[in-house]
């Protein structure tokens, strides 16, 4: 007989039997979703329970402005009955998380659900910010890369139709090459098309027309560029996938005439007839339409006649791929780092001084943790901070942090979350001059654990731009070294640290303050 | 599966239209079922009491089959609705046709009652006296018993004169006389009074005096006519007849049975709040006034009349089929044997886990599912047990099981399904003792009759969590269980689980149904998988492949499933059926079905497994199922289906096929013309299949107890 595919446990050892599993539930535009999941061995999840509930977030959202009373209800009873499943794991708090859509962002109530889930769960739900979902969609996108040789040798064009938003990826060589991000979404086009009311086919049109505009743009976006596969990622698109073709290596092909003709069909059924045929949920159901109506225009736009799509559950794999513990590849941190450089690049910044900077930045981050006791994915921001601390110089040198404040807080910055942007914000702000004030715009908006850190990554980032003074990388390597109250840097690379050193002693207040270090730079 | 040497034909001409005449009437084909049922009971080789069993069998499933189906018809033909049913007759005609049949069926069970079965009885010792034989000793201590026992309880209802309706019981005994008395004027009036005989009496009465070792009763019906005098002290008994009758009433339905209503006769049912007689059985021998009077009175003009030649409700020869002592009157046991994958005193959790336990039931004994339970309730790393009940034993193991675990803390969730009939009260009063011991219970879901098997056991091990399940094609009854042949699949394979969690996710409604990786649930496309793998074959034989389908199951009644049987067939599929009861399905029709085979195997257990298999080119697929190819099954009962990947269990269950379709003992075969025929031997030695089950798992047994280390015990005959 085969051997189970269940983990393998060895025989009994005397190790408490602590739950190993982890639950996630996400809030998501059209349905609440639920995915327990056990560690595979390898670093991942395997999914051992998945529950879905239909809950009309988005429809709400995009109809009146706010999430309907009926439906905060809503989300409360399946929070309670979801909380059973998790019961019978026997899952302590830290191992239940709950996420939300970014498009919550958008309801006047958001406070008032979110407050309701949290009471109703006991969980602190938080936000699936734009970065998070940019991460999400660029990890999808890893996946296909990894399993298709053919994919990771070409130069693919990635889009993914979110509920409310549109990113599109492109990679070459199976490393990321142009990403950017779109106004339009499935529920956002729809319920512009709701309002009038029509039937199938002038309802067809009109949401054409709703769409060609931001269709367009992201064309002329990537115009210049060469495309040898289009994909498209998404909830509504994979799940009919599986109906029109047959997955090969993860990948299946539809074709656009397919694609087409099934979406036609499609849009004449009952949302009735769309349950029972596609298994999708009612509030599902009503985005599926206007999603393959979005992927078409898309397809048509860049004169695609087959668009690939990967093979599996998107929401279900997002669910899984934040339950992995190190959510930051080394991949990923180098794709946001390219990212950033060409941000700077395009504010004109000293591309030298800011890989230098990023470099000591980053030194410091490691060999100082026991210091700061920041959890790891603050050293991705403080590597973004350092890398584009000096763009407010392209609008002027003076005041130049108040300027790299505003612009970063206004700049799409790749995989980064809103929240992550506000502090690379905040720290370009901050790596000069003036110390941190409760009383600073933004700053003023942070819970206190959050200024902390703006403290202490602040400090360091100081101490990282002063060793590059000279913006001549005159100093390349450094080593630490704390000696009672004090922290030795020493470096071989010149003789002279003097200028440094004047600029450590002018920006370094902050790090004795936070630290309780004073900084030397000396020779070994 | 075997490639035989006879190859399927293919099509050459235009193919013919599918049209009634190549479907069976269901009520009809029911009936010959039931017919199956009876000419076991005049099988010569059979012991007497197991005819007397099959007698009383064909008795009880006839009296349910009046109730639900034919009083459906009766339903359908007072509203005057013609519609036609697949095979295109009308409820008329089919009402005709089920009388008709019907009469010839009891004719046929007296004679086999009257002509062998009680011949039999006698010259083994159990007799049944009539008054005529009774000494006068005898006469003396069944009077005694009949002042203390009937009489008290007998209550005669004197029936008003102009009375137009008579309120007796269904499927009751009534004993109707007419008495006489002079009138102060001296002239003879003459009155009728009719007795029901509860069904809570014994329906023989012990006759005292009989050699040792006979069995020696007489009939209670007899006993109330001898005795009747005691009632009417100052009057005469000058008539009696005996009757019985069935109504369409308290129609709920119970899925064992192979009746069901279609979804407009449910409709009207519930509106209605009067039932009608739908038949009537009277005794042989009841003067023609009084069987008049039991016609008018009994709203029987519309109702079918059966005229008895002997007595009435053969279910009581269930009474005689289990009397005690009489061994040699019996067949002999085949006990059901331990399973070989499970060690003795072995955990059930290791060894499911080293690998998938088939079952064969009754052959395999049911222990295993109820240890499964039991063990579950007592273990420590136990935290959680699922289970779907439909219809459980008297007593249930399995219940008393869950109680426990709940008890002990286990979070235990089980689903009690109340529409299976009979059961209700049962289920109900041991659900409310569940959740007084914390389980969380769910009646049932809106709309669906929940008639998937399955338990899953939630177990942590070492941080991680193990789901065991057992998924079965009968339910969690242990008495049945032996009786009823059926398979059970032990596993703890993770896909499995993820399934068996999203099942019970969506009949607790926690979760709307989503995507399984292995098992089909209906009505979520099971259905949809089904006709997906008939139809994979038909592809397969299109293109010139060998394809071949072999599925076994209590009844096959949904038009597209045989629509999709017949479109196999004339691809050039080999399709073998293996049914027990309705087939729907005409087989052997040149164009139409001659690729297809309909055996039926009615033997001492009843069959009750569904197993379904497509040979998909030599890699063949084989599932076990709760659901029958019915279209209550598929479209309007929470089903499940199983796929069963083990290599050595798949053999096995082929295995099974193979064997029942090589069953030149019991199994019959249905012809073109719907008649059903005993199944050609392809052998020189009779191959029964039943019992080659219960030899190979007794000689299973016996090969793991040949150890020179273990005892074999003596233990007491199974009861």
């Amino acid at each position: 007989m085969s051997a189970p595919d269940q983990p393998s446990t060895p025989t009994r050892v005397a190790v408490p039997d602590v739950p190993q599993e982890q639950a996630m539930i996400f809030v998501g535009a059209t349905s609440v979703l639920m995915v327990i999941g056990s560690p595979d061995g390898k670093g991942g999840f395997d999914v051992i329970e998945h529950l879905d509930r239909p809950l009309p977030i988005a429809r709400d959202i995009f109809r009146t402005g706010s999430v309907a009373r009926s439906t905060v209800e809503q989300a409360a009873t399946i929070l309670r009955d979801y909380r059973l499943a998790v019961r019978d794991y026997g899952l302590n708090g830290s191992q239940v998380r709950l996420y939300n859509t970014n498009i919550l962002l958008e309801a006047s109530n958001h406070e008032i659900f979110l407050n309701r889930l949290q009471v109703t769960s006991g969980i602190t739900p938080r936000l699936i910010d734009d970065g998070d979902m940019t991460r999400l969609v660029y990890q999808c996108a890893r996946r296909m890369l990894l399993k298709d040789a053919k994919l990771s040798e070409g130069n693919v064009f990635f889009t993914h139709i979110g509920p409310g938003n549109t990113r599109a990826l492109h990679f070459t060589k199976g490393r990321l090459t142009g990403y950017s991000n779109y106004r339009l979404g499935i529920f956002r086009a729809r319920e512009a098309v709701n309002a009038s009311e029509d039937e199938a086919p002038q309802s067809m049109a009109y949401l054409e027309e709703q769409i060609r505009g931001v269709v367009d743009h992201l064309a002329q976006d990537y115009s210049e560029t060469r495309i040898d596969y289009h994909v498209a990622i998404g909830a509504e698109i994979q799940s009919v996938a599986p109906l029109l073709g047959a997955a090969k290596a993860g990948t299946i092909r539809l074709l656009e005439d397919d694609l087409e003709k099934f979406a036609e069909k499609l849009s004449r059924l009952t949302p009735d007839e769309l349950v029972r045929r596609l298994h999708v949920n009612y509030t599902g159901g009503e985005g599926i339409v206007a999603a393959l109506q979005t992927n078409l225009a898309l397809a048509r736009r860049f004169g695609d006649d087959a668009v690939l799509v990967p093979d599996g559950d998107f929401q279900r794999d997002l669910l899984i791929e934040l339950m992995t513990v190190s959510p930051q590849t080394v991949i990923f941190q180098d794709e946001v780092m390219q990212a950033a450089a060409e941000v700077g690049c395009k504010y004109k910044t000293d591309r030298k001084h800011a890989d230098q900077v990023a470099q000591f930045a980053q030194q410091l981050f490691r060999e100082l943790q026991h210091l700061h006791g920041l959890d790891p994915k603050y050293e991705l921001v403080l590597r973004v901070a350092a890398t584009l601390h000096e763009v407010g110089m392209f609008v002027s040198p003076r005041e130049h942090h108040k300027h790299s404040l505003y612009l970063l807080l206004n700049t799409e910055l790749f995989g980064l979350s809103v929240a992550d942007r506000t502090l690379v914000a905040l720290l370009a702000r901050y790596h000069r001059r003036y110390n941190p004030e409760p009383g600073h715009p933004h700053f003023a908006d942070l819970s206190r654990e959050e200024r902390m850190i703006v403290f202490k990554l602040a400090a360091l980032l100081r101490i990282a731009d002063a060793l590059d003074r000279s913006h001549a990388q005159r100093i390349r390597t450094i080593q630490l070294r704390p000696e009672g109250s004090r922290l030795f840097i020493q470096t071989r690379d010149v003789d002279d640290t003097t200028v440094e050193q004047i600029a450590i002693n002018s920006k370094c207040d902050l790090f004795r303050e936070i630290y309780g270090y004073e900084v030397i730079l000396s020779k070994p | 599966m075997k490639s035989s040497s006879a190859n399927p034909k293919r099509p050459v001409e235009a193919p013919v239209k599918i049209s009634e005449e190549h479907f069976i009437n269901r009520e009809l084909s029911w009936l010959a079922f039931n017919e199956r049922v009876l000419e076991e009971a005049a099988r010569r080789e059979l012991p007497v009491l197991e005819r007397a069993k099959f007698l009383a069998i064909t008795a009880s499933n006839l009296d349910e089959f009046f109730m639900v189906r034919v009083g459906a018809l009766q339903i359908l033909r007072e509203q005057g609705r013609r519609v036609r049913d697949v095979a295109g007759l009308t409820p008329t005609q089919q009402w005709d046709q089920i009388q008709q049949r019907v009469t010839e069926f009891v004719t046929r069970q007296y004679q086999i009652l009257n002509g062998q079965v009680v011949p039999d009885l006698v010259a083994n010792g159990i007799r049944r006296l009539q008054a005529t034989e009774l000494t006068p000793s005898q006469k003396t201590h069944l009077e005694e018993y009949f002042l203390e026992h009937l009489y008290p309880v007998l209550s005669p209802t004197a029936i008003d004169e102009g009375a137009k309706a008579l309120s007796v019981p269904a499927l009751h005994l009534i004993v109707l006389c007419a008495v006489q008395s002079l009138d102060d004027a001296g002239h003879e009036v003459t009155r009728q009074v009719f007795f029901t005989l509860p069904a809570n009496l014994h329906r023989h009465v012990i006759v005292p005096g009989g050699e040792p070792g006979t069995h020696t009763y007489i009939n209670i019906e007899d006993l109330l006519t001898l005795f009747m005098h005691h009632f009417f002290p100052s009057e005469k008994v000058v008539a009696t007849a005996r009757f019985r009758l069935s109504r369409n009433s308290d129609i709920t339905l119970d899925d064992e049975s192979a009746f069901d209503l279609a979804t407009e006769m449910e409709e009207i049912l519930g509106a209605r709040l009067q039932s009608s007689t739908i038949r009537i059985e009277i005794e042989e021998g009841a003067p023609r006034q009084l069987v008049a009077m039991i016609r008018e009175l009994c709203g029987g003009r519309a109702a079918q009349l059966y005229t008895v030649p002997g007595e009435l409700d053969l279910r009581s020869q269930f009474m005689i089929a289990t009397l005690g002592g009489f061994d040699e009157l019996k067949v002999e046991p085949w006990d059901p044997q331990p399973t070989s994958a499970i060690e003795p005193g072995e955990s059930i959790f290791d060894a499911i886990k080293r690998g998938d336990i088939l079952l064969h039931h009754p052959y395999d004994a049911f222990d295993p599912v109820i240890q499964l339970i039991e063990d579950a309730a007592t273990d420590p790393d136990v935290v959680a047990i699922k289970q779907i009940l439909y219809r459980t034993a008297k007593n249930s193991r399995v219940i008393s099981g869950l109680i426990k675990a709940a008890e002990a803390g286990k979070h235990v969730t089980v689903l009690v399904e109340l529409k299976a009939r009979f059961d209700e009260a049962r289920n109900l009063e041991r659900a409310e003792e569940l959740q007084r011991a914390g389980a969380q219970i769910i009646y049932g879901v809106r709309g669906l009759k929940t008639h998937a098997k399955i338990c899953m056991i939630m177990r942590r091990e070492s941080g991680h969590m193990w789901r065991y399940m057992h998924f079965g094609t009968g339910n969690y009854n242990e008495s049945t269980a032996r009786l009823y042949t059926d398979i059970s699949l032990l596993t703890c394979k993770q896909e499995f689980a993820s399934d068996a969690s999203a099942f019970f996710n969506t009949v607790t409604g926690r979760s709307r149904f989503v995507h399984f990786a292995k098992l089909s649930m209906a009505p979520f496309g099971l259905r949809e998988r089904l006709l997906a793998m008939i139809e994979s074959e038909t592809e397969r034989a299109r293109k010139g492949d060998e394809a071949e389908i072999m599925l076994k199951m209590n009844a096959l009644e949904d038009a597209e499933m045989i629509r999709a049987l017949y479109e196999a067939s004339r691809a050039g599929v080999k399709v073998r059926l293996n049914i027990r009861g309705i087939c729907c399905l005409r087989p052997g029709v040149s164009g139409v079905s001659e690729n297809i085979t309909v055996v039926s195997i009615i033997d001492r257990y009843l069959e009750h497994a569904r197993i379904y298999c497509f040979k998909q080119g030599g890699r063949p697929v084989v599932f076990i199922s709760s659901a029958d190819f019915m279209t209550r099954n598929l479209s309007k009962r929470v089903e499940l289906l199983i796929p069963i990947e083990d290599p050595r269990a798949r053999k096995r269950l082929l295995q099974i096929m193979e064997t029942h379709f090589a069953d030149s003992a019991r199994g019959r075969m249905l012809d073109a013309d719907r008649q059903w025929l005993a199944l050609p031997a392809t052998s020189k030695k009779r191959r029964r299949s039943q019992e080659i089950f219960a030899e190979e798992a007794a000689r299973r047994a016996t090969h793991r107890a040949e150890s020179p280390d273990l005892l074999v015990p003596h233990r007491p005959k199974a009861k």
